[in-house]
């Protein structure tokens, strides 16, 4: 959607990204919950958990540009958040690609 | 089987509109491609394409109804007998042979599913198609999920439509490629039908102003259920 930039929800909404990204996500992948049906079926491909996974490495990845974000949002011009965004966004997606089932 | 007749004439065979739709689609299906592959902050530009290949088949639609004769369905729509008629080579006519009338069909109606299903459909990332509010989260989710499975299937598509180009090229010694640029295309006299005339300019028209509002319709400034600026409202909490 376009919009004015609005930097004070930005600063907000890159904050709370920021916040779910350093705030242990490792805690909502326990392993054996990708069998969980709880209140819908999980989308998390069961690769997640394994030894191989590469979810640590992306998960340090979205809490390094996520941190970042929220850095720039506070601190710089729409052009560099617009472009740190592009970043974290392909940081959510390397993971999702990878582990998110997509049906 | 007689010879073929050694005389040949030049046909308008394609008119403009026709070319031009067929370009512009392939310009914006190409975008939507690659776009929707690299995905990220490459969506933005992919649901533009997406709002440009509405247009595009909104104004083909029209023009299959109200455009010059080889550009209307009904001179092209393929039936069983007719089917068969072109795979024995019984097929004398010009324009859209029956085979490729079906592929025609087939990508159109394909890209409308595309564009039916990615107005609601939003990356789990940031971006939502422009529709995409007006639907339940799960909703999207499952035309999502469509959207990428038929992608599958229009590769495919595509991929056909370009090897059986390049098939009638080489094989069938019949240029396809030369009269959807030039419009113009030499047959041999033993074809029927022959020159289309060109359809009204109020034909023209409506098949642009049906495209624009098309576009306007999908682009969801019409409709948007909350002004897009409007941040998420923080429940009210008691003072405790």
């Amino acid at each position: 959607m376009d919009g004015q930039y609005n930097k004070e929800e930005v600063v907000k909404a890159s904050n709370s990204i920021a916040a779910i990204a350093n705030g242990g996500l490792g805690s909502l992948f326990i392993a054996g919950t990708e069998t969980g049906k709880g209140w819908h079926e999980t989308s998390v491909k069961p690769t997640l958990f394994a030894a191989d996974s590469k979810v640590v490495e992306y998960a340090a990845a979205f809490a390094k540009e996520s941190t970042e974000l929220a850095h720039l949002a506070a601190t710089s011009d729409q052009a560099h958040v617009k472009e740190q965004f592009a970043k974290l966004g392909r940081t959510c997606k390397a993971c999702h690609d990878d582990y998110k089932s997509k049906d | 089987m007689k010879q073929p007749v050694a005389i040949q004439r030049r046909i308008r065979l394609w008119d403009a509109p026709t070319r031009l739709f067929h370009w512009f689609l392939v310009g914006a299906v190409g975008t939507a491609l690659v776009t929707g592959l690299t995905g990220g902050s490459a969506m933005e530009l992919h649901g533009k394409a997406g709002l440009v290949i509405g247009g595009l088949l909104v104004f083909r639609l029209v023009w299959g109804f109200a455009g010059n004769r080889h550009a209307r369905f009904a001179s092209f729509w393929p039936t069983p007998s007719n089917l068969r008629a072109y795979l024995r080579g019984q097929w004398h006519g010009v324009g859209h042979n029956p085979l490729g009338a079906l592929s025609v069909l087939a990508l159109l109606s394909l890209l409308s599913l595309q564009l039916g299903t990615g107005v609601f459909g939003n990356d789990e990332i940031s971006f939502t198609g422009p529709l995409a509010a007006q639907v339940s989260e799960e909703l999207s989710l499952w035309l999502t999920g469509w959207h990428h499975r038929l992608a599958n299937l229009l590769y495919l598509l595509l991929f056909l439509h370009v090897l059986a180009i390049a098939f009638y090229r080489l094989v069938k010694k019949d240029d396809l490629l030369k009269p959807m640029v030039t419009g113009h295309k030499v047959v041999s006299n033993e074809r029927q039908q022959g020159d289309a005339p060109p359809a009204s300019r109020w034909a023209l028209l409506l098949a642009l102003v049906l495209a624009a509002v098309a576009v306007l319709l999908l682009s969801g400034v019409l409709w948007s259920k909350e002004p897009p600026s409007a941040a998420p409202q923080a429940p009210t909490k008691p003072a405790w």
